[in-house]
């Protein structure tokens, strides 16, 4: 590992989150134990073995196989995995997580029936196993610690909150509605009594739809004010309608930055991860044994 | 009780929400709201496919009918595929395994503000009872006055300059309870609802007892209850009762799923100590447990076709070949157990209200898919990505087939409520005024009185009739019955409207399903045909999917109980069904141009398309609906 690769890229990612708190969340991993950061560090080897397992992966989901961008991703993420899992283990998280814990401890309580011992001999077995490397729902707790770890500190401000609504604003703008009279004839009897009747109050696209398929909401939202227009084909039948608009109800405020506080926290958590990430990449050098066939 | 995101002591609470919020689509008479209530995602350790890195933030967007990015991502954290639901979901409720949450993390870890609370007090000092004895907080008391009344904020917020206190201890409870924060609509808008919620995850030996907890409000238990904590679901509820208390403005319930893999313990009428239930016990049970899921991603949990019900064919349907949860990866070869259908529950119910004054099995229905690639609502026949559950891993799967040929891509809760808001969905699950679908989504009402009019259906009244004259779906008949007198029962039934990529089918066929007890105290089924038509002709091409024959666009009729017996107690619950339509991996089948005979395949290898050919997994299938019983019970 190069301390200049890692200062290199500490600096790129303090320019992005704001000097003193990088510096400080990078000195973290610097000091944590004494030692610096990766340096020796064995570099994370991506076989030719699980190259192919991450296209046989892609195939099973997809049933195709992945361009060279997809797979290149997916080599990423695969070594940004085992990166994190590397950093919780150097951090001891495999010992001090309640749930890497129990689930090691249950893992060798299933394979030694017979002979039963207490929780803390059958962890230290499972530790000394490498258990906590190798079991899939202790490495994704150790990822999932990894992450809380990193973002930990993260404060949401208010101009936060208010610059993730307007970025966002259909989700939180109120939505238009309609108002419509409506003549209609079903193709089956039965439908007639149990829709609507002649009047449809103030509904949005989507509760049209719920109700009379999209197709019909859509030509609904669609059809030219305060005339007669049809025929309009819905699930059940043909409609004439006449359309008016109801006033746009204003945003409510309190309950949109409500929601958006939380919103705009897990927005800002994604980009913090990936920066920390980015930080402990130029620590673990990856390797990628690319298969020998031309198959990339 | 400590509420799990605590309060900065030093800001004042914000603005309340209101107590009786007015939605702009409220109907006295009640919408139908179509969810799903059984979501995992990242959060679950145990999903087993890569794709799950799926949050619940994502899930949650995914419901409200955005296109969302999975897995992989490109360096700027672009998600290179994406994922969109047709139509959106008007609920969801992200249910992860709280058995992976560690919350107790928080109780034995200093830097986190929950640490010095009285829960975790209790919790290092005694940790084996800490969930049987914990005092609730009394919650903090709103200010009264600003624009929306004075509903206690469960979520203070700390408002200028300070630090933002919604944070707690950074864990997957609080995550969830976080994002569903981030998606509930409280304006009057009413959007989109969630629920907090969690999945006790209880399995003694392969066999399932799993229960999804949800919660009214967004006051909810510091440390979720889970099966590390309490080993029976009678513990799971008493604990409950302990940490989510009415008077601190916390209420739960719980919804048992796949029963059909209890291998007999989810229906079983022994406490933990092995005796038979008492009154008590019974009434808990169906205190907490109001509603059960008789379709998810793991079979249908209706009917088994063989003993009492060997006469209804349609109880055929998506069944799984074994009886717990070994049977997918261990090739458990035990076969289903009748008594693990929810009928048969229902039907045993009867008879221990008849000795114990108390019905124990008295659940309404509901679906869901039990996703475990966080994608809510994707119940979609057509084009179904697998949901990754129960423990099958993708990377050994066949590439043929997304899912295992036995799953199904589940279905889908529908509450009847006045308004799009927690308070009314959730009243409308406890008083089981609820129905599943295996995906399709139809609309049914099912009504029960003794004097509902015989033209109830014609009439332009049938919904105030309903109400007016008898009990929606999940109800009980008046009791006493009146002299001589037999219950009707109104159903109506609007065809799935369909949306573009999305068709709806027709109906075919409106059935209702008795199950009472006898004069010799045996119980009793049957099915009644009472309206469309089972021998429509309709069709499905099994290469093509394409569907034909005429069907119906609604289906009504108001049906008397021939053989009524005012001395025997029963339900009566609703079972809409479709046209034939394509089973999903006969989509895939097709897709892939399987040919069957299959082709011998290499020894070593396995056929990944075997599933194409399998005969116990006809292509073709009826969709369908099961609305909640109507009980009655002599008096």
């Amino acid at each position: 590992m190069d301390v200049a690769d890692l200062v290199s890229a500490v600096v790129k990612a303090m320019a992005r989150m704001g000097a003193l708190g990088l510096l400080l969340f990078a000195l973290r991993w610097v000091t944590d134990d004494g030692r610096t950061l990766g340096v020796g560090a064995e570099p994370i080897v991506v076989s030719v073995a699980q190259v192919e397992q991450l296209r046989a992966e892609w195939i099973a989901e997809t049933r195709v196989p992945p361009t060279s961008s997809q797979l290149d991703a997916m080599i990423r993420r695969h070594a940004d995995e085992e990166m994190l899992v590397r950093e919780a283990l150097r951090l001891g998280l495999d010992r001090s997580d309640a749930v890497v814990r129990s689930r090691l401890v249950q893992n060798l309580r299933f394979a030694r029936r017979e002979a039963p011992a207490g929780d803390a001999a059958l962890l230290a077995e499972a530790l000394a196993l490498g258990m906590a490397r190798r079991d899939v729902v202790a490495r994704r707790r150790l990822v999932q610690a990894m992450e809380e770890r990193m973002v930990a500190d993260l404060v949401v401000a208010e101009a936060d909150v208010r610059a993730h609504i307007e970025a966002h604003a259909p989700r939180y703008a109120p939505r238009p509605r309609v108002r419509f009279e409506q003549r209609f004839r079903p193709r089956d009897a039965a439908s007639a009594s149990l829709l609507p009747g002649a009047q449809v109050e103030a509904r949005t696209e989507n509760e049209l739809a719920r109700i009379f398929g999209d197709a019909f909401a859509r030509a609904v939202m669609a059809a030219p004010r305060g005339q007669w227009v049809g025929p309009i084909e819905s699930a059940y039948g043909t409609h004439t309608v006449r359309v008016e608009d109801v006033p746009v109800t204003p945003i409510d405020t309190v309950a949109a930055q409500r929601r958006a506080r939380y919103a705009a926290r897990e927005e800002l958590e994604g980009e913090r991860v990936r920066e920390a990430s980015a930080v402990l990449r130029a620590a673990y050098p990856v390797r990628v044994q690319w298969p020998q066939v031309a198959s990339r | 009780m400590t509420l799990a995101l605590s309060a900065c002591s030093s800001s004042a609470p914000p603005p309340d929400v209101p107590v009786a919020r007015q939605c702009l689509d409220r109907n006295p008479g009640r919408n139908a709201y179509f969810g799903d209530l059984h979501v995992h995602t990242k959060y679950s350790l145990d999903a087993s496919t890569q794709a799950t890195r799926v949050g619940p933030h994502d899930a949650y967007r995914l419901a409200l009918g955005e296109r969302i990015p999975v897995q992989p991502y490109d360096a700027d954290g672009n998600g290179l595929r994406s994922t969109q639901l047709v139509r959106p979901l008007d609920f969801a409720a992200v249910t992860d395994h709280s058995e992976f949450f560690g919350e107790t993390e928080i109780c034995t870890h200093p830097e986190y503000p929950g640490y010095t609370s009285s829960e975790c007090q209790f919790y290092r000092a005694q940790p084996d009872q800490a969930f049987l004895a914990f005092n609730a907080q009394v919650a903090q008391r709103g200010t009264p006055g600003g624009p929306y009344g004075s509903q206690v904020p469960r979520l203070p917020y700390c408002g200028e300059g300070g630090a933002d206190c919604l944070e707690a201890a950074r864990t997957p409870w609080g995550e969830l309870q976080r994002a569903a924060e981030a998606f509930y609509d409280r304006s009057a808008e009413c959007r989109f609802t969630t629920f907090v919620g969690y999945e006790w995850t209880g399995s003694p030996e392969s066999n399932n007892w799993h229960r999804n907890v949800l919660f009214k409000s967004e006051t909810v238990p510091q440390l979720p209850i889970s099966y590390f904590d309490a080993a029976h679901p009678e513990h799971l509820w008493f604990g409950l009762a302990t940490t989510c208390r009415a008077e601190d403005g916390c209420e739960s319930l719980t919804i048992p799923h796949n029963s059909n893999l209890s291998n007999g313990i989810m229906f079983q009428t022994t406490n933990p100590s092995g005796e038979p239930f008492d009154a008590e016990f019974a009434r808990v049970k169906r205190a907490n447990e109001p509603l059960a899921e008789i379709m998810q991603h793991k079979g249908q949990s209706e009917c088994l076709n063989q003993g009492a019900s060997a006469a209804d064919e349609l109880c055929g349907y998506e069944i799984l070949p074994y009886n717990n949860l070994a049977g997918s990866r261990l090739q458990n070869s035990n076969p289903p157990l009748e008594g693990d259908f929810l009928r048969a529950a229902l039907k045993q119910g009867l008879v221990l209200e008849q000795s114990l004054g108390e019905n124990p099995f008295k659940y309404g229905f509901i679906g869901s898919s039990d996703t475990h690639i966080g994608a809510p609502g994707q119940v979609l026949e057509d084009r179904f990505p697998g949901h990754g559950g129960a423990g099958q891993p993708n990377r050994t799967m066949p590439a043929g087939l997304t899912d295992l040929i036995e799953y199904n891509p589940g279905g889908l809760a529908v509450l009847w409520a006045e308004q799009n808001t927690r308070e009314s969905l959730y009243d409308a699950m406890r008083r089981r005024e609820a129905y599943g679908t295996s995906g399709p989504r139809m609309v049914v009402r099912f009504f029960g009185g003794w004097d509902l009019p015989s033209d109830m259906c014609g009439s332009g009244n049938f919904v105030a009739h309903g109400y007016g004259l008898g009990v929606p779906m999940g109800g009980d008949l008046a009791s006493p019955a009146p002299a001589g007198r037999k219950p009707r029962f109104a159903v109506s039934a609007l065809r799935d409207p369909g949306a573009e990529g999305e068709a709806g089918l027709p109906l075919q066929r409106v059935q209702i399903v008795k199950g009472w007890v006898d004069a010799n105290g045996d119980p009793q089924e049957q099915v009644f045909e009472v309206a469309g038509d089972a021998n429509n002709g309709a069709s499905v091409n099994e290469t093509t999917c394409e569907t034909a024959g005429a069907g119906f666009d609604a289906l009504c009729t108001v049906w008397q109980d021939p053989a009524f017996d005012a001395a025997q107690p029963a339900f009566y619950y609703a079972r809409i069904v479709q046209n034939p339509s394509c089973r999903w991996h006969a989509y895939q089948c097709a897709a892939a141009g399987a040919t069957c005979p299959r082709p011998a395949t290499p020894p070593g290898q396995s056929d990944p398309l075997a599933g194409c050919c399998a005969s116990k997994y006809p292509k073709s299938v009826q969709e369908r609906a099961w609305t909640s019983p109507i009980w009655y019970r002599p008096s």
